[in-house]
Order: structure tokens, then sequence, then C-alpha cells
């Protein structure tokens, strides 16, 4: 039962600030620190919800763009995209944590996220290249 | 009685090592670990599985060269000593550690000859230039994978067979026929006997170097690593497709980055610095070792006799 509480605070889960910043974008859509502050829903201060925004962008759940001197951000997911994301995960860990996993098997890869497809689409074009540069150095 | 208090002993004894060992070891692999980018990955992952290993072997040789010859030598026989609460206690809990440690290698073995008989279940089997017997499965899991210890075979499935080329499939089954040259399945079952508390990170940081190695040991040169990339990708994408219904076959927690890591490695492959270097140190290091536990001997002996008094009492 520990070690269910504690793969449900695993890293890829939200502390509770983290989760009040996200339902107030995804009320407001896209929104900066200053629109945030200003709308009243969190009451918290500004260079706190910065902080808050940009571990929730290196976390990878939201998106951000400069717009003049500040970042406009995006949830990447949508509430119940994210809830069903964060299930996901827990259960993942939670069998991965389990002892039947570690078997004498060498897989050649492992299970990856779904957030991994577009890493993979970038991995392909990169490889694309490099066998182009290739191709070039042979042929010259 | 004094066979029960031998016993006693050396269990306890056996489980004290074990565990202040393993405390050492999981504070200090980090350490290791960033020592092991500067060398091969070969190296890193022999050196990892070594620390890994180390508070089990260590604490056998020591029971087996010191504890249970030292009761033999030292203890009385003929004293009618009653075991102390402490000893009892220890010798049960080393007696449980010990039976979980079997019980899980067990299970390990069960679990894949069962998934082994489950991946037969329609399988066929092709000829490959590895030496290994390869066999085509029509489920989608394993995606590519190999098992067994004394008669390994090379698990693939119907659908990546036909998305690779026949050198991304060359290239993926010599990585494969590394894991076997380095015997990490037979490493992967002994793991399950040293099982302790903070040591996942060190076996994940293991496994990714001993990839890393079979990578290395699959390529020669710059088109063979993009053919290897290439076959990762490709599996990696029918590993994405079945996440969902095959949690449970991830050998370790999921890392979304060590497959990254690898392409790119791959795709930025060059030939410098990468030579299968052996580690010479060994002998030297076993010498030292003989030299020390010779010289010693005798004194240590009388010390672990009055440590484990202390023990019985």
């Amino acid at each position: 039962m520990f070690r269910i509480l504690g793969l449900l605070k695993s890293k890829r889960q939200i502390g509770p600030l983290e989760e009040q910043v996200l339902k107030a974008l995804w009320l407001s859509g896209n929104a900066t620190v200053r629109e945030l502050l200003e709308s009243h829903q969190l009451d918290v201060a500004y260079t706190t919800l910065m902080t808050t925004l940009d571990r929730l962008y290196k976390k990878q759940l939201l998106d951000r763009k400069l717009e003049g001197k500040a970042f406009r951000y995006t949830p990447r997911l949508t509430a119940e995209e994210f809830e069903k994301t964060a299930t996901q995960d827990a259960i993942r860990e939670l069998l991965a944590a389990n002892d039947r996993t570690a078997l004498p098997l060498s897989y050649f890869v492992e299970a990856i996220t779904e957030h991994d497809v577009k890493l993979l689409d970038e991995l392909q074009e990169l490889l694309e290249r490099k066998r182009r540069e290739l191709e070039n150095r042979e042929e010259g | 009685m004094f066979t029960l208090r031998l016993g006693a002993v050396a269990l306890s004894v056996l489980l004290i090592g074990y565990c202040l060992l393993s405390l050492v070891v999981s504070a200090g692999w980090k350490l290791i670990a960033k020592w092991g980018q500067s060398t091969s990955a070969a190296r890193s992952a022999r050196v990892l599985f070594a620390w890994r290993m180390l508070p089990l072997v260590l604490s056998l040789l020591v029971t087996a060269l010191y504890a249970v010859p030292s009761f033999l030598i030292f203890e009385p026989g003929h004293i009618d000593e009653k075991l102390g609460p402490m000893l009892i206690v220890l010798s049960v809990a080393a007696c449980a550690w010990l039976s979980m440690a079997c019980m899980r290698a067990f299970e390990a073995h069960q679990n894949t000859a069962q998934m082994l008989s489950d991946w037969r279940n329609g399988s066929t089997q092709i000829k490959a230039d590895c030496g290994l017997p390869v066999v085509v499965t029509s489920s989608s899991d394993p995606v590519l994978t190999v098992t067994g210890v004394s008669q390994p075979s090379v698990f693939i499935s119907e659908k990546a067979l036909a998305s690779l080329t026949v050198r991304e499939f060359e290239a993926a089954v010599r990585h494969e026929a590394a894991h076997v040259q380095r015997y990490d399945n037979l490493k992967k079952l002994l793991l399950r006997f040293g099982a302790f508390p903070c040591m996942k990170k060190l076996e994940a940081a293991w496994i990714a170097s001993s990839e890393i190695a079979a990578d290395d040991a699959a390529i020669s040169n710059s088109a063979e690593a993009l053919d290897l990339a290439s076959a990762l990708i490709k599996c990696s994408r029918f590993a994405t497709s079945r996440t969902s219904g095959a949690l449970g076959s991830a050998l370790i927690p999921v890392n979304d980055h060590s497959v990254a890591t690898r392409i790119t490695r791959l795709c930025d492959w060059s030939n410098q610095g990468r030579s299968q270097n052996r580690d010479y140190y060994g002998l030297p290091l076993a010498v030292t070792a003989l030299l020390c536990v010779t010289l010693t001997y005798a004194p240590l002996l009388r010390t672990v006799h009055a440590l484990t008094e202390w023990l019985v009492r």
C-alpha cells in the first residue's frame, strides 16, 4: 500500500499549486503570468507563479510562446487528457515496480510513452539527415 | 547445540554484512556511474554490475572465510551456551531473506518459462547468421528480445520483422547476440538473489550501460550504426503502440530517454575511443586481496570471533 501511495506521488504527478495553476489555465485557455494574477484565481506571488509555470513547462505539461517580454503559456493537454495520462503513468510505474516484470530477458527497446511518438519522428529526421550525409561522403 | 549456534552465527554475520555493504553500495553508486561516463560503456557496465553484486559476494566470503572458521577454532565445543535473543532474531531474518531471494529467482525463472511458452505458440523459427535461434512470434509482444541463459533464443514479432530491412534486422540481432556473449540475462537472474531497497537506480544504470555496450558490440562502422538506429526507431514505434496493452513486460521502470539517447549516440557514431578494451586490473586486484587475507588472517579470525561472541550473548 505504501508503495502504491509513493508511486502516485511520483515526479510525473503534480503538486497542489501546480494543479491550481493548471486548472486556471484550463479555464482561460492560455495566459501570461500577469494575466493569471489579474484573473484573481490564484493567491500567490508573481515569482512563485512564474516558477510554477516554468516547472510545468519543464514537465512538458505546458507550451509557451514569447510575447514581448513575457511568455504566454498554453496547456498541452485538456483536463480529461491529463487525468488519463496521470492514471496511465501511475499504473505504468506500479507495474514496472512489480517484481514479476524483472525477468531475465533483454528487450531491444523498452516500453515508451505516447509522448515519445513526436520524439521518434524527430529522431527519424535526424537519422535520415545522417544517412544523406554518409551517402554524400561516400560519393564525394 | 554447537552446530545450531554455528549456523545462527553464520546467518547473522551474512545478514549484517550484506545490509551494511548494501548501504555503502547504494550510497556510492553515483560516483561509480560518474566515472563510467568517462570510460567505455562495456567497462562501465562491468564495473556497475560488480559494484551491485559486491555486498552479496563480499558478505558470503566474510562468512565463509572468517565467521565460520573463527567459530570452529575458538568456540569451545563442550560449553552448552544458549542462543541469545539478538542471534535468534538475526538468524530468522537471514533465513527469511535467503528464502525470499530463492523464491524471487524461482519466480523469475517460472514466469520467463511461461512467457516463452506463450510466445512459442504459433511461432516459426528462421535462420540467422548470429548463431542464435531466431523465433518469429505471431503476437505483437515481444517486439524483439533475447531470452534464456543456457539456451538463448531471439524472439521477434512478425510485424517487427516485416518492418526491418535485412541490414537493420542483422544489426538488431547482433545487438541481442552481444547480450548473450556478456551473459546479461544470467546477470539479471543473479540480481534476483541480491535484492535490497534503494538499488533500483543502480540496476537501471547498469541496464542502460549494458544496452549501450551491446549497441557498440553490434556495430563496426557508421552505416551499421545508422542501421541499428533505424531498427531501434522502428521497434520503438511498435513498443509505443503496444504500451497500454503490455505494461507489465517492461524490464525496468520506464525510461523515456534511454532509447532516444541510444539513437542519438548511434547517429553520431565514430570509431574513436570505442575499442573493446579488456580490464587488466582483475589479476593484480585478486593477488593484492589474497596477500591481504593471508597476512591478516590469524589476527582477524580472533577479532571476528570476539565480535560473534557479542552476537551470541
